[in-house]
């Protein structure tokens, strides 16, 4: 610590208004009685290169003597455009600017593997990859992944398309994620989380160690099917978290994992069943078409959410058999028809579970409500099935679900007013006076 | 440590803490505020807090905007831990969000200060490990080198470059592609 006695000055926020903020270059306090910045010790210094873009912490590298190689030793890699400073095209029109983004995709490559090529590749708390690139670039992905699993990074992010979700250009093949580089890793696995996007898995080697400390895998619009998943999954015996988003060459999904708390699946078109075998599963959602979800062992799952996408496949059988139950939300794709006036709904198709006793139950979320005589039906079903429920929220805004646990609202319409009213007095008028009084009824 | 066991709030909420600045000075906190530092945190889950809590790295100017800080996130941690559920209902995010907005004012009235008690509070945060107040501090510091030629940060911070101009351009070519 090389810190002693502070200038003599007044505290500066004490004698300033407090919104008139001064700038760091407007600041005319000298830090010379200190020795200043390049005083603190390295790990400090470490840390603040560790919050900018990689390309600022590498600019201090000429600073001084006291800054050389620090930038060299930041924990967060995160290797994207708005990190390198690069413009993000206004119109990514794959066709007209093919060649604009294969030169950006060359450029991105270049500055990437020249920041490998300097990094100490030690201490990595998050290495991301964030661009759209494909299996063309394989060979240089393979060295960047071959990077991160050798340096332990703990969290690895692999999205290999921009924030529009487009992906890389050409019809190319996705590219493929060596999960080699994490096989036979007894001594130095210290992987806690994976992403990946917009690649594929295939081969699967015998001894994955390297994910036997994973606790948190998400695979969006991953290339996978049933066989290499269960092979993967089988070799997360941490695993506490799972996320499956578009996963689409999915069909029966089988999940055993001893110590999953949270899973969620979400819009896997060819998906058929999944089947649940976790003791310690807490929360579960799924999102998309109907399918068989079999809880063959799930004793304390007390979070259920299920968003439905389909008009004519609501299927509520899925909330059957879970004895700890305690909050379920429903999210329906109901949407009142709104012209000049509200026209009749259109009917959605609920399937009722039949030997549907909930007693555990003390909250129900329903969203997407506009006032549909189903869900008023189904409303009064559950509250006649759940003895100690306590909590019943109604929202009748729009809004949709995009996975892991966030929410999009919808923008504003005139129509969403007209529409949220009906649904509001259809709640009121109809809802509410059989409300039990121990329930208490939240109408939003 | 039967203060800090979770059976008997009310004896943990009114538990005191005394930490002795490196000029002497006492400053009196619940234990709530104090154990936001780790380094506290320990030494009271180890008993060694009786007669007060020497800190010799940290004068009393900074220990009592440490304190500051410390005061107003424990009460946001108290609050966090009375949520329990994940998806939160509507009226309780409004509340939060206003809890967290005021938080955050605090927080960039906070780093309203002199470079030479910012640093010294990255010090002190650091020997205290205090995660959020390292974290906030060390962020303030590389925004405002966010953007800037090296010659701009030298200046900014007064630092002195003793690399030879060969050793510089060694390094600028090194680092070529940070500077397109």
């Amino acid at each position: 610590m090389g810190s002693t006695s502070p200038p003599a000055i007044p505290v500066a926020d004490d004698c300033k208004p407090p919104k008139k903020r001064t700038t760091w270059c407007s600041d005319q306090q000298s830090v010379q009685s200190h020795g200043g910045i390049s005083a603190l010790p390295d790990d400090i210094l470490i840390k603040i290169l560790s919050l900018m873009t990689i390309r600022e912490a590498a600019l201090t590298d000429c600073l001084s003597t006291r800054w050389r190689h620090l930038w060299k030793k930041v924990k967060n890699v995160i290797l994207d455009k708005h990190n390198f400073g690069m413009q993000t095209i206004a119109n990514p029109n794959i066709h007209e600017n093919s060649d604009l983004l294969n030169s950006e995709a060359t450029e991105f490559v270049h500055k990437v593997n020249r920041v490998l090529h300097h990094h100490s590749g030690n201490g990595i708390e998050k290495f991301e990859v964030k661009f759209p690139l494909s299996s063309t670039h394989a060979s240089d992905l393979d060295r960047w992944i071959a990077f991160a699993a050798a340096s332990s990074a703990e969290k690895i992010f692999i999205s290999l398309h921009d924030k529009h979700d487009i992906g890389a250009p050409q019809q190319s093949e996705p590219y493929k994620f060596p999960l080699k580089e994490f096989a036979d890793m007894r001594d130095y696995c210290w992987l806690r989380v994976l992403f990946l996007s917009m690649c594929s898995l295939e081969t699967v080697p015998t001894n994955l160690s390297g994910f036997s400390h994973l606790e948190s895998l998400s695979l969006n619009c991953v290339s996978i099917v049933d066989e290499v998943f269960l092979n993967i999954a089988s070799s997360c015996h941490a695993l506490r978290e799972l996320w499956l988003k578009k996963c689409n060459q999915l069909i029966h999904v089988r999940i055993s994992n001893s110590q999953l708390v949270a899973m969620e699946v979400n819009g896997c078109k060819s998906l058929i069943s999944i089947n649940v075998h976790a003791k310690k599963l807490e929360e579960f959602s799924y999102m998309g078409h109907k399918v068989d979800i079999e809880y063959e062992c799930a004793p304390v799952l007390s979070e259920l959410n299920v968003h439905f996408v389909k008009r004519n496949e609501c299927p509520l059988d899925c909330i059957g058999t879970l004895p700890a139950l305690q909050t379920l939300t429903m999210q329906f794709p109901s949407r009142l028809q709104v012209y000049d006036n509200i026209r009749p709904l259109r009917p959605l198709n609920i399937i009722w579970p039949e030997d549907f006793t909930a007693e555990a139950l003390h909250t129900i979320r329903i969203g997407g409500f506009s006032g549909e005589p189903e869900l008023v039906d189904l409303l009064f079903f559950l509250l006649g099935r759940s003895p100690v429920l306590k909590t019943l929220l109604v929202y009748t805004q729009r809004r949709r679900y995009q996975g892991y646990n966030r929410w999009q609202r919808y923008r504003w319409t005139p129509e969403d007013m007209k529409r949220r009213y009906y649904a509001r007095g259809v709640a009121f008028t109809l809802l509410a006076p059989k409300v039990p009084p121990t329930v208490k009824l939240t109408i939003s | 440590m039967a203060s800090a066991g979770s059976g008997d709030e009310k004896a943990a909420a009114a538990a005191m803490i005394t930490l002795i600045s490196s000029d002497n000075e006492k400053f009196e906190v619940t234990e709530a505020t104090a154990t936001l530092s780790q380094t506290i945190r320990h030494m009271i889950e180890d008993g060694c807090t009786d007669g007060g809590v020497p800190l010799p790295n940290v004068t009393s100017k900074i220990l009592a905007r440490v304190i500051e800080y410390c005061k107003k996130h424990a009460t946001a941690a108290a609050g966090e831990e009375g949520s329990s559920s994940s998806f939160s209902d509507a009226a309780f995010l409004e509340v939060d969000r206003a809890f967290l907005e005021e938080l955050e004012e605090f927080d960039d009235a906070f780093l309203e200060v002199d470079r030479a008690t910012l640093f010294d509070l990255i010090l002190a945060a650091n020997y205290l490990d205090i995660k959020g107040l390292l974290n906030l501090t060390c962020q303030k510091v590389a925004d405002s080198v966010k953007g800037k030629t090296p010659e701009q940060i030298r200046e900014m911070y007064n630092i002195v470059n003793d690399l030879t101009p060969e050793e510089e351009a060694e390094i600028r070519r090194e680092t070529q592609w940070a500077f397109e």
